[in-house]
C-alpha cells in the first residue's frame, strides 16, 4: 500500500464529519438539546451563552438541516415557542460523537 | 466514555441553575423568622398562616426561574428520578409528621418517654425540622439544605443546653438563610438580567 493511499485512509474518518454540528456554536446548542426534552429559545440562550441574534441564524441552518424543530405550543396555559432535536438530529449528533471519539482515538500521544 | 460523562453534567448543571436563585432560602428564612417572631409575641397559632407561604412560593418560584431562565422539558429520565425523589420525599415527610405527632403527644401525658421527650425542650421539634430539610435537600439536590439541616439541629441543642430564649432558635437561622438567599439572589440578577423584549424575526421565543 502507497503512502497516497494511507493517506486516503487516514482522512476519511474526518472528512465524513458532519460540519453542519461540528461549528462551536451550533455543537453547544445541540449539546444542550440532546440532553433535555425540549426548551424554549431564552433557556437555550442562558445555557449556551450565545447573543441573541447568534443563535437564532444557528437555529435556523439546523432547522434547514433538518436537526432541530420548532413548535408553538401551550404549556400550562401559556403560549411557548419550543425548540428540540428531531429522530434526524439525534441520530446525527450520535454519529458525530461516535466519529469524533474514532478521530480522537487515532491522534497520537505526544 | 468520557463525553457521556459530560453530558451527564451538563444536563444536571442546567437543572441546577434552577435552584440559584435563593428564592428558596428566603422563603426559609421568612418561614423561620416568621415562627420565631410568632413565638416571642405568643402567637403560635397563627403558625397556619405561615403555611400559606408555600403554595405561594412555589408559584412565585416558578415564575421567577423561567422568566429569567427559560422554560425546558428535561428528559425523561430526569422526570422519573424527579418522580422517584417526590416519592422518598413524601415517606420521609409522613414520617417526620408521625414523629411531629408523637413529639406533641408527649406533652399530655406521664409515660416515661413523654417525660424524657419534655425534658428535651423543642429539640425534638428542631429534630424534625431538621430532617424535612435534610430530606429536601437531598432529593431535589440542593445541597446547602443538609448544611441548613445541621445548622438548625445545631442551633436547637445549642440554645437548649445554653437556656436560650427559644424564639432565637427560629431567628438566628432564619437571618442566615435570609442573607444567603438575598445574596444568591443578587449574583443571579447580574448573571440572568431581564432581557429587552426585540422586534420578532428570526427564530426567538
Amino acid at each position: 500500500m502507497g503512502s497516497k493511499d494511507k493517506d486516503k485512509i487516514d482522512r476519511q474518518p474526518i472528512a465524513e464529519i458532519d460540519p453542519i454540528i461540528h461549528e462551536p456554536a451550533r455543537f453547544i446548542i445541540m449539546v444542550y438539546l440532546y440532553v433535555v426534552e425540549s426548551a424554549d429559545f431564552l433557556f437555550l440562550m442562558r445555557q449556551t451563552e450565545l447573543t441573541r441574534g447568534n443563535l437564532s441564524a444557528h437555529l435556523s441552518k439546523l432547522e434547514s438541516a433538518g436537526y432541530v424543530q420548532i413548535k408553538k405550543e401551550f404549556v400550562e396555559k401559556i403560549p411557548r415557542t419550543l425548540l428540540s432535536l428531531t429522530k434526524k438530529g439525534r441520530k446525527s449528533f450520535r454519529a458525530y460523537r461516535q466519529k469524533m471519539k474514532r478521530v480522537l482515538e487515532k491522534l497520537p500521544d505526544q | 466514555m468520557l463525553d457521556k460523562i459530560n453530558l451527564k453534567e451538563i444536563e444536571r448543571k442546567a437543572y441546577l441553575s434552577y435552584h440559584q436563585d435563593g428564592l428558596w432560602d428566603i422563603f426559609l428564612g421568612i418561614f423561620f423568622l416568621g415562627m420565631g417572631f410568632l413565638m416571642f409575641f405568643n402567637a403560635i397559632y397563627l403558625m397556619g398562616a405561615l403555611a400559606a407561604l408555600l403554595p405561594v412560593s412555589i408559584i412565585i418560584k416558578k415564575w421567577f426561574a423561567t422568566s429569567r431562565l427559560g422554560y425546558v422539558k428535561f428528559a425523561p429520565k430526569r422526570q422519573a428520578q424527579e418522580k422517584k425523589s417526590r416519592a422518598k420525599l413524601t415517606i420521609i415527610l409522613t414520617f417526620t409528621a408521625i414523629l411531629g405527632l408523637v413529639n406533641f403527644m408527649a406533652f399530655f401525658g406521664k409515660a416515661e418517654w413523654q417525660t424524657f421527650i419534655r425534658n428535651l425542650g423543642i429539640i425534638p421539634f428542631g429534630f424534625v425540622l431538621s430532617l424535612v430539610l435534610g430530606a429536601i435537600g437531598l432529593f431535589i439536590e440542593i445541597k446547602r439544605f443538609v448544611f441548613y439541616a445541621g445548622l438548625i439541629l445545631a442551633v436547637f441543642i445549642a440554645g437548649h443546653l445554653t437556656n436560650t430564649y427559644p424564639p432565637t432558635y427560629f431567628i438566628l437561622p432564619g437571618i442566615v438563610f435570609l442573607i444567603v438567599g438575598l445574596i444568591m439572589l443578587i449574583r443571579f440578577l447580574h448573571k440572568y438580567p431581564r432581557l429587552k423584549k426585540e422586534v420578532p424575526g428570526g427564530i426567538q421565543g
